[in-house]
C-alpha cells in the first residue's frame, strides 16, 4: 500500500519533470543558431526571401511558446509529429533504427553485467593479488581509452587481418530473417556484432568491475561478515551469501541507470560501426536542425531516465527489506 | 564564239539553279567514302554543295553505330549514338548536337527520295575524324567504333550518410543528390567539360525575341513503370516548384519562369520572365518527377509520399530498395531509353559509413569499390600499397577556400582597417599561398587568384595579378599606408594613430584545414606587423556572425555550381541588410562596386557562351584588383576505384556517365 502510494507520487513527479525537461530544450534547440531552412538553404543559389519563405512554410517564424504549445498538443495525442527533413512520421524512422540500438545494447549490457561481478567478486576477495592488479590495471585502461580510438584499433588489427570479421555494417547484403536458415543468419548477425560488441563490453566493463569490486570490498569488512567467518562457514557461504548478495545491492540500482543509456549510450560506436541505430539519426537530426526529430530523441532520451531511476529505486526495496517508503 | 556559247551554258545553268534552288554538283568522278578504311556502300552516290559532301543518312549514321529516327511530320532525322544525339532538318541550316544548336553550311536534302547529310559534320559531331582527299576525290572517316563490355556485376559505393529524401526537387544533401543522379534525369545533364548535353530533352533552343526556351523530350523516354515521359511531367516538375505549398529548396530555379506550355506530348516550351544565363544548370537540369503518380498530391505532401523513400525514375538505374542506417541498392534498366545495350552494370550499391576513416579502410579492405576522397594524410600509403588493384585519380574540388574582408561595419561605416585596398594587398602578399598547397594540402591543390576556378568553363582571365609572397613588399605597402610600427614597440604591432593593426579572423569549427592556414596566417602575418587574432567557432555561430559583420575576415570556402554566374557573390543587392540587420544575400563582405555590377547583370543577359567568358574573364580581373576575398586555393582531392570497375569517363572535377561504366568479371 505504502509502496504504491509512493509509485504514484513518483509519477506524478516524473511527468512535470517530463514538462520542464521537454521545454528547457525545445527553448535550447531554438537557441542553437542557424535553422532548419538555412541548413537547408545554405548554398549559393539560395535567396533570403526562399529562406523566409520556408521558415514560415514550416512554422517555425512563429513565437516559441506557439511552436511549443503545438508540438506539446501533437505530443499529449502521442503523436511525435513528422520530421521535417524526410516528411515521415518520426514514431516510424525511430521504429525502424530501434532494433538495432536494442539488440546491441542488450547483449552488451548482459554480458558486461555477466563478466563484469564475478570479475569483481574475484579481484575484492583476491585483494591485490595479481589478478587484483591485472583487472584493475586493464578496468583503468577500458576507461581511459576513448571508444572510438579502440574501435579504429579493432578495425584496423581485426578487421582488416582477420577474413570473416567484417569492418562495419549489421548484416551482409541478402542474409535476411526469413530468407535464410536460422543458424546461416545468426552466425551472420553474430560476425557483424563481434567488433561493436568488444567495444562496448571493453568500454562498460571496467566502470562496473571498479564498482561491484568497492561494494564488496566495503561489505566484506563489514562486523557481520567478520562473524560469520568467526562462526566457521566456509568462505564459499562467506562469500556467495553474506557479501556478494549485500554487495550486490548498489550494483541492482546502477541496472536502473544502464537501462537509459540503451537508446543513445552508444553513439559513437553505431557511428564507427555504420550500425544501423538510433543514435546515428540523432546525430542527423542535430546537424540538419531536424527540430521535431531532435525533440523525440530528448523526450524519449527523459522518459528512460525518469523510468530507469524509478525502478532503480523500486529495485532497491525490493532487494533490501529493510528499505521502507 | 565558244565565248558566247559558254555565256549561253552559264546563264542556263544560273538559271537552271536558281529554279533548283540548290546549286548541287553531281561529281564526275564518283566521290569514295571509307569508313576505318572500308568503302561504304551507297545506294545513292555523294553529292558535292558548296564544297561540302553530303551523303545518304542511313548509310553514314548505320556505319558509324548510330541509330536513326525519322520524323515524317517535320521532316526531320535524330541519330543517336550512346549518349550522344544529332538531329538534321530537311531544308535547315540549324542542327542540334547533343543539345545545343549549331549552324550548318549546308541543309541536308532530299536527292532521289534519299535524305542526304552532310557528311563531315555528322561524323564529326559523333566523335569520328575527317580526311578528304583530291585524288581520286575521297573522304576518309576515322572513328573507334565501341565495343560493348560484358555486362552484369555489382558496382558498390560509400556514403556517410543515408539519403535524406530520394526526390528530385526536394533533396538538397548529397547522399541523396548522388543516388537521384543515377536513376533520375532532367532534360540536360552535364558534360565532363560542365557545359550542358542532352538528357531527357533531345535539343533545345532558345529565342531572344520571345524569351522562350524550346525543349524536345527523346521520344522513348520513359518511367521505370513503363510510363512515357512527356512535356507534362517537365510542366508538373516546375509548377510543383512554383506552388505556394512547395517546401523544398529549389524556388530560385524558377524565379525566371513565367509559364511553362506543353505543345506537344514530345515539345515543352519555357516562357521567361527575362533572360537567365544560367537557366540550363540551375533549371533544366533538374531531375523530374512523374505526372501520372505525384499528379494528384498537393505539393505539401510530396515529401511524406512514399515515393521519396521508393522513387520511380527515368534514367539508366532503378531503385531496388533503401534499408535504413544500411544500403541502397539500384538496380540496371533493361529499358534505359538512351539504348545501346547500357547500362552494363546490374547493380549499384551504396553502403553507409558515416565515419571516413572507416570507409577508407573498407575501401581498402575491398569492401567497396570507390572512395571519393582519400584522407590526405594516407594518399601516399595508399597509393603505393593498393597500386596492384587500384587507379587513382587527382581532381579538383569545384570551388576554393578564401578569407573574406568585412569592408564595411555593421553601421555602414568604411571598416577603419580593411577598406583600404592597400592594407588588403599587403595582407595577401604577406600571406605564402604557395607554402599553404604545399604544407596544409600536401600539394594537393593549386593557389587560385580571383572567382572562377581552373575547372569552371570561364577560368583563364589574362592580367591577374599574382600577388607572390614577399614580406619585405608587404612591410612598404603598409608603410606606404600610413602603417608603422611605433619607436619602442614591444610586439612590433603596426599602428595608424591610436589604431592597432589588429584583426579578427575567424572560421569554423572541426575543420583542420582551415584551422591550418589561420594558423599560418596569424604567423606570416605577424611577421609584417600585422596581429592576427583567431576564433575557431561552431559553424552556424559563425554564418551569423558573418551576416552581422561581426569579424573582421572571415575564413571559408565556396563549393560552386557549374553556371560561372557570381550575382550571389559579388552583386551590391546582394549585400544589402535587412531590418534586423543580417545580410541576407552572400556578399557577406559588403563589396560595391558599379563595374562589377553592370558586368554582373551582362553576363546573365546573355546565351552566348563565348561572349559569357569574356565577361567572366573581365570581372575576374576587377575581382583579383580589388580584393574583397583573399584567394587561397583550390583543393584537390584523390579518388580511389578499384581496377574492378572499368570504362570511367573521368573529368577534371569527377567522373561522369556511369551508364557506360562496366565491371570486369
Amino acid at each position: 500500500m505504502q509502496m504504491g502510494r509512493y509509485i504514484i507520487g513518483r509519477l506524478v513527479q516524473s511527468l512535470f519533470l517530463l514538462i520542464g525537461v521537454s521545454m528547457l530544450t525545445f527553448a535550447i534547440i531554438q537557441m542553437a543558431p542557424g535553422g532548419f531552412a538555412q541548413m537547408v538553404g545554405e548554398n549559393p543559389d539560395a535567396t533570403a526571401e526562399d529562406t523566409a519563405r520556408l521558415t514560415a512554410l514550416w512554422g517555425l517564424d512563429d513565437h516559441i511558446h506557439v511552436q511549443y504549445l503545438r508540438w506539446a498538443t501533437q505530443m499529449v495525442q502521442g503523436n511525435f509529429g513528422n520530421s521535417l527533413a524526410q516528411g515521415r512520421p518520426i514514431a516510424q524512422m525511430i521504429g525502424e533504427r530501434l532494433p538495432a540500438t536494442i539488440f546491441l545494447n542488450i547483449i552488451g549490457l548482459l554480458l558486461i553485467y555477466v563478466i563484469a561481478l564475478p570479475i569483481g567478486i574475484y579481484s575484492a576477495v583476491k585483494q591485490y593479488s595479481k589478478f587484483d592488479h591485472t583487472m584493475t590495471f586493464l578496468a583503468f585502461l577500458g576507461q581511459a581509452m576513448p571508444a572510438f580510438f579502440f574501435a579504429m584499433l579493432l578495425i584496423y588489427y581485426v578487421g582488416m587481418q582477420v577474413a570473416g570479421i567484417p569492418l562495419a555494417g549489421m548484416a551482409t547484403i541478402g542474409v535476411e530473417w526469413g530468407e535464410v536458415p536460422f543458424m546461416t543468419w545468426l552466425a551472420d548477425r553474430s560476425r557483424y556484432l563481434i567488433m561493436p560488441l568488444t567495444v562496448i563490453v571493453f568500454g562498460g566493463l571496467a566502470g562496473l568491475v571498479r564498482f561491484m569490486r568497492a561494494s564488496m570490498l566495503d561489505v566484506i569488512h563489514q562486523d557481520y561478515v567478520r562473524t560469520a567467518r568467526a562462526k566457521g562457514l566456509s568462505e564459499r557461504v562467506v562469500v556467495f551469501k553474506h557479501t556478494v548478495r549485500n554487495a550486490l545491492l548498489p550494483i541492482v540500482t546502477s541496472l536502473g541507470f544502464a537501462f537509459s543509456g540503451l537508446l543513445g549510450g552508444s553513439v559513437v560506436i553505431e557511428s564507427i560501426f555504420a550500425w544501423p541505430g538510433v543514435g546515428l539519426l540523432a546525430i542527423q537530426a542535430i546537424f540538419t536542425r531536424d527540430y521535431p526529430v531532435i525533440m523525440a530523441f530528448n523526450l524519449i532520451g527523459s522518459i528512460m531516465l525518469v523510468i530507469g531511476m524509478l525502478v532503480a529505486d523500486i529495485l532497491y526495496v525490493v532487494v533490501d527489506p529493510r528499505i521502507k517508503y | 564564239m565558244s565565248k558566247r556559247i559558254l555565256f549561253g551554258v552559264v546563264a542556263v545553268a544560273m538559271i537552271a539553279t536558281l529554279f533548283i534552288g540548290l546549286p548541287m554538283v553531281q561529281a564526275n568522278v564518283p566521290i569514295r567514302v571509307l569508313i576505318n578504311g572500308a568503302p561504304l556502300a551507297l545506294a545513292v552516290p555523294p553529292v558535292i554543295q558548296n564544297g561540302r559532301t553530303l551523303v545518304p543518312m542511313r548509310a553514314i549514321f548505320e556505319a558509324l553505330g548510330a541509330t536513326v529516327n525519322w520524323d515524317d511530320a517535320t521532316s526531320t532525322v535524330t541519330a543517336y549514338r550512346r549518349e550522344q544525339a544529332v538531329v538534321l532538318t530537311i531544308g535547315n541550316r540549324t542542327a542540334w548536337v547533343n543539345g545545343p544548336s549549331r549552324q550548318l553550311d549546308v541543309p541536308p536534302v532530299i536527292v532521289g527520295g534519299r535524305t542526304m547529310v552532310p557528311l563531315r559534320f555528322v561524323a564529326e559531331a559523333l566523335g569520328a575524324e575527317v580526311a578528304w582527299q583530291d585524288t581520286p576525290p575521297t573522304v576518309t572517316v576515322t572513328h573507334t567504333p565501341y565495343v560493348a563490355p560484358t555486362a552484369g556485376g555489382t558496382l558498390t559505393f560509400g556514403s556517410t550518410a543515408d539519403p535524406v529524401v530520394l526526390n528530385s526537387i526536394l533533396s538538397s544533401d548529397t547522399a541523396s543528390g548522388d543516388q537521384l543522379g543515377r536513376m533520375n534525369w532532367g532534360l540536360v545533364r552535364s558534360h565532363p567539360s560542365l557545359e550542358p548535353i542532352n538528357a531527357i530533352a533531345d535539343r533545345w533552343s532558345w529565342d531572344q525575341a520571345t524569351l522562350t526556351w524550346r525543349f524536345w523530350l527523346n521520344p522513348n523516354a520513359k518511367w521505370h513503370d513503363g510510363t512515357a515521359v512527356t512535356a507534362r511531367d517537365v510542366k508538373f516538375t516546375f509548377d510543383t516548384i512554383a506552388d505556394p505549398g512547395y517546401d523544398g529548396p529549389r524556388r530560385p530555379a524558377v524565379t525566371h519562369v513565367q509559364e511553362i506550355i506543353v505543345v506537344s506530348p514530345q515539345i515543352v516550351d519555357f516562357k521567361m520572365r527575362q533572360v537567365d544565363a544560367g537557366f540550363l544548370f540551375n533549371t533544366a537540369s533538374l531531375g523530374l518527377i512523374p505526372h501520372h503518380i505525384l499528379g494528384n498530391v498537393p505539393a505539401a505532401q510530396h515529401r511524406a509520399h512514399a515515393t521519396s523513400r521508393n522513387p520511380v525514375g527515368n534514367g539508366p538505374f532503378m531503385f531496388t530498395r533503401w534499408v535504413s542506417g544500411q544500403f541502397v541498392e539500384l538496380t540496371r534498366n533493361p529499358n534505359f531509353f538512351q539504348g545501346g545495350g547500357r547500362p552494363y552494370i546490374q547493380s549499384v550499391i551504396t553502403r553507409t559509413y558515416p565515419d571516413l576513416n572507416v570507409m577508407q579502410a573498407a575501401w581498402e579492405n575491398g569492401d567497396i569499390d570507390w572512395f571519393g576522397a582519400i584522407l590526405t594524410d594516407h594518399i601516399d600509403r595508399i597509393m603505393r600499397e593498393h597500386a596492384n588493384r587500384a587507379t587513382f585519380r587527382e581532381l579538383a574540388n569545384h570551388g576554393y577556400d578564401y578569407m573574406s574582408f568585412s569592408l564595411r561595419t555593421p553601421a555602414g561605416e568604411p571598416h577603419p582597417i580593411l577598406s583600404d585596398r592597400a592594407v588588403r594587398e599587403a595582407l595577401v602578399v604577406g600571406l605564402d599561398r604557395r607554402a599553404m598547397v604545399d604544407t596544409v594540402l600536401d600539394r594537393r591543390g593549386r593557389v587560385i587568384h580571383s572567382h572562377q576556378v581552373p575547372s569552371s568553363w570561364a577560368t583563364g582571365a589574362q592580367g591577374l595579378n599574382l600577388y607572390e609572397h614577399s614580406a619585405v613588399r608587404a612591410r612598404q605597402m603598409l608603410d606606404a599606408a600610413g602603417w608603422r610600427v611605433p619607436a619602442g614597440s614591444r610586439d612590433g604591432v603596426r599602428m595608424k594613430g591610436e589604431q592597432r593593426l589588429r584583426i579578427r579572423l575567424m572560421t569554423n569549427a572541426g575543420n583542420t584545414i582551415r584551422a591550418d592556414i589561420a594558423a599560418l596566417a596569424e604567423s606570416y602575418w605577424k611577421r609584417i606587423g600585422v596581429e592576427l587574432v583567431v576564433e575557431i567557432i561552431e559553424w552556424s555561430v559563425m554564418l551569423d556572425r558573418f551576416s552581422r559583420s561581426d569579424y573582421d575576415l572571415t575564413l571559408i570556402g565556396w563549393a560552386l555550381g557549374l553556371d560561372p554566374d557570381i550575382f550571389s557573390f559579388f552583386h551590391s543587392s546582394q549585400a544589402a541588410r535587412n531590418a534586423a540587420g543580417v545580410i541576407a544575400g552572400f556578399n557577406r563582405g559588403q563589396f560595391i562596386n558599379a563595374d562589377v555590377d553592370r558586368l554582373i547583370e551582362a553576363g546573365r543577359a546573355t546565351m552566348d557562351i563565348a561572349e559569357r567568358r569574356r565577361i567572366y574573364r573581365e570581372l575576374d580581373v576587377i575581382l583579383n584588383r580589388e580584393l574583397p576575398y583573399i584567394w587561397i586555393f583550390q583543393r584537390s582531392i584523390v579518388t580511389g576505384v578499384s581496377n574492378r570497375v572499368q570504362n570511367v569517363t573521368w573529368g577534371q572535377i569527377g567522373s561522369w556517365f556511369i551508364e557506360s561504366w562496366s565491371i570486369r568479371r
